[in-house]
């Protein structure tokens, strides 16, 4: 169960960024593919986070009451040097714009829960929920600006 | 296999109550019905005729006034059956967002439209003497008034508008399509041609104009304009504390559950129960973030299934493969 919120969260934020903005993607071991790259998912020795792309990390879960809603804790990083031909001085501008691109894709905070493990994909009949990403600080690191967000994901642990 | 009878989703967890209103027909008592088996899947975002959005509210707060009393007897008194008596109900709740139609809600009786004033006449609390109409043209619509190419350039982007029929003398209610008042003596009001258009629904914003007319930003609430109606510009709302007519709307609210179900609370009739004090929260610790109180009290319907006098309906659209009790 927590897998297959895990990959609903994902999936859903990953779709909508790629209607969203159907530019911004990466390459990651010579696909291309929306900017949307769960740490955790990636080969062991992956390279080092691109710029310009939402990178989700999970991190520790809670369970409360008797039908155990499950809770989440996630951050999404990202960072930007701004653009060359610009001498990265529009950096500001190109992390706003990546700002406005996780809100709007966090919303509607909801989506289907469904099993990604069986083509074609089970709906499991229940939802998947979250909080609005609240901004943390923006971080200068060399010429990039980094902002990580943290949000929180819900859906019942109970077996589909 | 898949189960359908899940529990957690019979949770309701959301995260606002979205408001909604129609108008009540108050010359023959008809309210607007929300019907569950049309609307289950209800679009907050697009809600279907005739509802109005009044956005999100908050502190959302039904109250059952219905008494309840007891029929005892036997040597201890013993209760054998109950009755209910003085059917009555309240809601409150606190709107985010100020309107028009808010403030209706909130004040329960007439919203004046201030009217832009013909030169400086002596000051009105509700608008003084008004700057001369401009007639509609054939074509005009909910969201399109045609004026003619001369009185287009009159009008600028982002000007508020009034739009309907001249008063005509007439005792009753007036406004297209919603009541917005009710006149009882034509002398009242001074026979004013402009009365209509100081308390009429049918207001708007000018959004961007064509050769010949204005095109509105949002429909007009009561329905496209008559065809001798007139457009007035207007530079607020003016809502009063002693006021002698009663709203009288039809209201819905929905909670969407974030595990899918749908809450739907609808009262087919409200009118004021009390006009409110604004409450206000801190906003970083530097403003103050108003809210418009509201408090309503419930009017009977009688069910046609039954006939069974009811205030109020609380209706859930169970969340896709959760259990049902």
């Amino acid at each position: 169960m927590m897998q297959n919120i895990k990959d609903s969260f994902y999936m859903e934020l990953r779709s909508r960024l790629a209607l969203l903005d159907p530019l911004r993607t990466v390459w990651i071991a010579g696909t291309q593919r929306p900017a949307m790259v769960v740490e955790e998912n990636e080969f062991p020795d992956s390279t080092e986070p691109q710029p310009d792309a939402f990178y989700v990390a999970w991190q520790e879960v809670h369970a409360s009451g008797p039908e155990a809603l499950l809770q989440l804790s996630c951050e999404i990083k990202y960072h930007t040097e701004g653009s060359a031909s610009l001498s990265y001085q529009d950096r500001c501008r190109s992390l706003a714009q990546l700002d406005d691109e996780l809100l709007a894709i966090c919303r509607p905070g909801s989506a289907a829960l469904q099993d990604f493990t069986q083509l074609p994909v089970a709906d499991l009949s229940q939802r998947v929920f979250w909080t609005r990403p609240e901004l943390g600080a923006v971080e200068l690191v060399g010429r990039a600006l980094s902002r990580t967000a943290k949000l929180r994901v819900f859906s019942f642990a109970e077996a589909a | 296999m898949m189960s359908l009878a899940k529990r957690g989703p019979m949770q309701n967890i959301s995260r606002q109550v979205r408001a909604f209103f129609a108008p009540v027909n108050r010359v023959t008592n008809a309210p607007a019905y929300f019907d569950p088996a049309q609307y289950s899947a209800f679009d907050v975002d697009a809600p279907p005729a005739p509802w109005i959005v009044a956005g999100t509210v908050e502190d959302f707060q039904r109250t059952s006034l219905t008494g309840q009393a007891a029929i005892a007897c036997g040597a201890k008194g013993a209760v054998v059956n109950q009755y209910r008596t003085e059917l009555a109900a309240e809601v409150a709740f606190n709107f985010r967002e100020w309107g028009k139609l808010q403030l209706a809600l909130s004040c329960g009786s007439q919203v004046m439209n201030v009217l832009v004033e013909l030169g400086t006449p002596f000051p009105a609390p509700s608008g003084g003497v008004a700057n001369n109409p401009v007639g509609l043209l054939a074509g005009s619509s909910a969201t399109e008034l045609v004026v003619g190419i001369g009185a287009v350039a009159g009008f600028a982007v982002g000007d508020l508008v009034a739009v309907d029929v001249d008063y005509s003398g007439a005792t009753g209610f007036v406004g297209t399509g919603i009541a917005a008042a009710y006149v009882k003596d034509p002398a009242l009001v001074n026979n004013n041609p402009d009365y209509v258009r100081r308390v009429t629904f049918n207001v708007g914003r000018v959004r961007g104009t064509s050769a010949n007319s204005l095109l509105l930003a949002q429909p007009l609430p009561g329905g496209a304009p008559l065809g001798n109606a007139q457009v007035q510009k207007i530079r607020a709302f003016v809502e009063r504390e002693g006021g002698s007519f009663f709203q009288e709307w039809s209201a819905l609210f929905v909670v969407e559950s974030e595990t899918g179900a749908k809450i739907f609370y609808h009262y087919p009739r409200v009118q004021n129960a009390k006009n409110g004090t604004e409450a206000h929260s801190r906003l970083a610790n530097a403003f103050d973030a108003w809210s418009l109180p509201a408090r309503l009290t419930a009017l009977p319907t009688v069910d046609a299934n039954d006939q069974e006098q009811v205030l109020c309906y609380r209706s859930l659209v169970p969340a896709a493969g959760a259990a049902v009790l």
